[in-house]
């Protein structure tokens, strides 16, 4: 939808960036425009990726982050030069451990031993929360599952073109990312970002279970208030009707005495603050 | 040569005789390097049913419902669906006072389907939210009835002319209109109509979809995504309190002394990872995920301050992973999509979607 009429934002995480070693390189009228080509076939100029701002760097002249993804992490850097006061002052409001929503330009350089290095310019950055954090990776593990699996039937078939990826679900930019890859990324071994993105899928499903049971439990203390506080078989029962298990209840319970929302008022008996 | 009835048709044939019923003929510019050419097309049918047509040359004596006998006619697959074609090879023999009861077909579509290629459908689907109206035509009054029509792609307008039609339960409806208004898909039926109740389930409610796949101007959808950028204007408006449209002055052009009442609005566009489309939002679907409530709004003590709503419609929305369900349509910019309801996503969601997500590698 509407492709071709802004930049695309590809949403990668930062191991498919730091794999990438082919950068192609156009021309536009007088202009020379570089995007980077993906093992995983995305190509593009910009990105939009969601992580923890694990480093910050401030100066006189420049604004740096590290913002972390469960692959790794995105170099991002903001030049006073640049003046897009917007992105400064939204940058301005960002501080270490909070997690981001980050949409910016990817540059890249060559570094002394070759290899090839990205930095993130923000076009924008704010402040996000743990939903949207599992959302991204949510949907960014399965727009790159979608594109392995593409990549690998179409490795079955040397001849087949970006009319047979679209006839059978692709978009037509993921369809012709799909096949420049296959040719430049000819010894990539896919299994290993399968492997990634299996665990970080698994880790996300625990850690969603755990947000469910939280919210679960909230509601219950809520519609249950008993000065003694409710017990702990109680809280259980209620949400293993919600397909959520003993330990992911003892883990959320865990989780909300640390917050500060939940108080063990006696042994094994539970009230909300 | 061979003779063929329309019912015969499948598949790609060379060198048709059949004689049909014209039933429209229209005709289209064609501008390519050799110069402006003008050709035909349209619906053409028999006892045995209904096919499309173009006409790259035709005897200028054919016209809507005569009745013809064509020679040397042939058929080609066209986006997949046969069409018969006629070159400067036909031949045609109009059979003046020869009735044909032409057999009316319909090709099923789901809701998604629907664009303006096929302007006669068949369509399954359960009808909600009826709404009389009364209109004039020859001096006679009739009665309109319009529906939101709902199957499992997602949802559109039905009018349904002189006829109530069953609500809450599966309806195959033959021979619906489908058009483009406003930019939006609308469907119509006559008396004439063929209804049938159906066994159906549906599950009611706003149907996922990537933003990559949307092709035509529907409802009943909900997409999910991160916002990558809000309109400088969103924010605070004011409205005419007669006519209630938007006003830039502290006057209504059309009713200066009616006065205004403020009310919110927010453009933004939104990237769900295969694409991105501009979203509009009134105080309906703003309200709950933005906190802002009408009182605020009508305070005459502390009238609400346009840089505090704009900044708190930018609060609610940037950087945050947003469910919007609304109704797309067309304008000169594009589809867009007029959202109902905004929603962050929750745990919830993202279980759903992932569900939905995983469907795929099943």
């Amino acid at each position: 939808m509407r492709e071709g009429k802004r930049e695309p934002a590809r949403w990668i995480f930062s191991k498919e960036l730091r794999e990438t070693t082919v950068i192609e390189e156009n021309t536009e009228g007088e202009k020379m425009r570089s995007m980077f080509l993906t093992p995983l076939g995305s190509i593009g100029r910009r990105i939009l990726f969601a992580g923890k701002v694990t480093n910050q760097r401030e100066d006189e002249k420049s604004i740096r982050l590290t913002v972390s993804d469960p692959t790794g992490a995105f170099y991002l850097s903001f030049f006073e030069r640049d003046f897009n006061q917007n992105v400064k002052r939204q940058l301005e409001k960002i501080e270490l451990n909070q997690t981001v929503t980050v949409m910016g330009r990817v540059s890249h350089y060559t570094g002394e031993d070759g290899k090839i290095l990205f930095n993130i310019n923000p076009e924008l950055i704010y402040e996000t929360d743990a939903e949207s954090m599992n959302f991204w990776n949510a949907r960014t593990a399965y727009l790159c599952r979608r594109r392995i699996m593409r990549i690998k039937e179409a490795l079955k078939k040397p001849d087949i073109s970006t009319g047979v990826l679209t006839a059978s679900g692709s978009t037509e930019d993921e369809a012709e990312g799909i096949l420049k890859s296959i040719k430049a990324y000819p010894n990539y071994d896919y299994t290993k970002f399968e492997e990634v993105l299996t665990s970080l899928l698994f880790n996300q499903q625990i850690s969603q279970n755990i947000n469910i049971a939280k919210d679960g439990i909230l509601e219950f203390l809520s519609s249950h208030v008993d000065p003694q506080g409710i017990k702990y078989e109680e809280i259980v029962n209620e949400l293993l009707k919600k397909g959520i298990s003993q330990n992911e209840v003892d883990e959320a319970l865990n989780v909300l005495g640390h917050e500060g929302d939940v108080f063990e008022v006696s042994l094994k008996r539970y009230r909300k603050i | 040569m061979v003779i063929k009835k329309i019912g015969e048709i499948t598949d790609e044939v060379q060198d048709i005789e059949m004689t049909v019923k014209i039933l429209s003929l229209s005709q289209k510019e064609r501008n390519s390097d050799k110069g402006n050419s003008v050709y035909h097309y349209g619906l053409l049918g028999d006892e045995t049913g209904v096919l499309p047509f173009t006409a790259w040359n035709i005897s200028s004596i054919v016209k809507e419902k005569d009745v013809v006998n064509i020679k040397r006619a042939y058929t080609k697959k066209y986006n997949d669906k046969i069409r018969i074609y006629f070159d400067d090879k036909t031949e045609f023999a109009l059979m003046p006072g020869v009735e044909m009861e032409v057999k009316r077909t319909y090709n099923y579509e789901k809701i998604r389907n629907l664009g303006t290629g096929s302007k006669f459908v068949a369509l399954e689907g359960i009808l909600s939210e009826e709404k009389e109206r009364e209109f004039e035509t020859n001096g006679e009054k009739r009665k309109v009835y319009s529906y939101v029509m709902e199957d499992d792609t997602g949802s559109i307008r039905l009018s349904s002319f002189g006829r109530k039609l069953p609500m809450g339960h599966g309806i195959r409806l033959e021979g619906v209109k489908i058009e483009e208004f406003n930019g939006r898909i609308n469907a119509s039926v006559g008396e004439k109509a063929e209804v049938q109740e159906i066994e159906l389930q549906i599950e009611k409610g706003p149907k996922f979809t990537y933003i990559s796949e949307i092709e035509n101007p529907i409802g009943g959808l909900y997409i999910s995504g991160f916002p990558i950028s809000i309109g400088e204007k969103s924010g605070l408006i004011k409205r005419c309190k007669e006519c209630k449209k938007k006003i830039d002055d502290e006057r209504c052009e059309t009713h200066p002394d009616a006065g205004f009442y403020f009310d919110i609005f927010a453009y933004f566009n939104i990237d769900d990872g295969t694409g991105y489309i501009s979203v509009t939002s009134g105080m309906e679907a703003l309200k709950d995920i933005c906190g802002i409530k009408s009182d605020e709004l009508s305070n005459e003590k502390r009238p609400p301050l346009r840089k505090e709503i704009y900044e708190r419609i930018e609060h609610s929305l940037m950087g945050k992973a947003l469910k919007v369900q609304g109704s797309l349509s067309k304008n000169t910019m594009g589809m867009s999509l007029r959202a109902s309801l905004i929603s962050s996503i929750g745990p919830e969601d993202n279980k759903e979607l992932k569900k939905i997500m995983e469907s795929e590698f099943l």
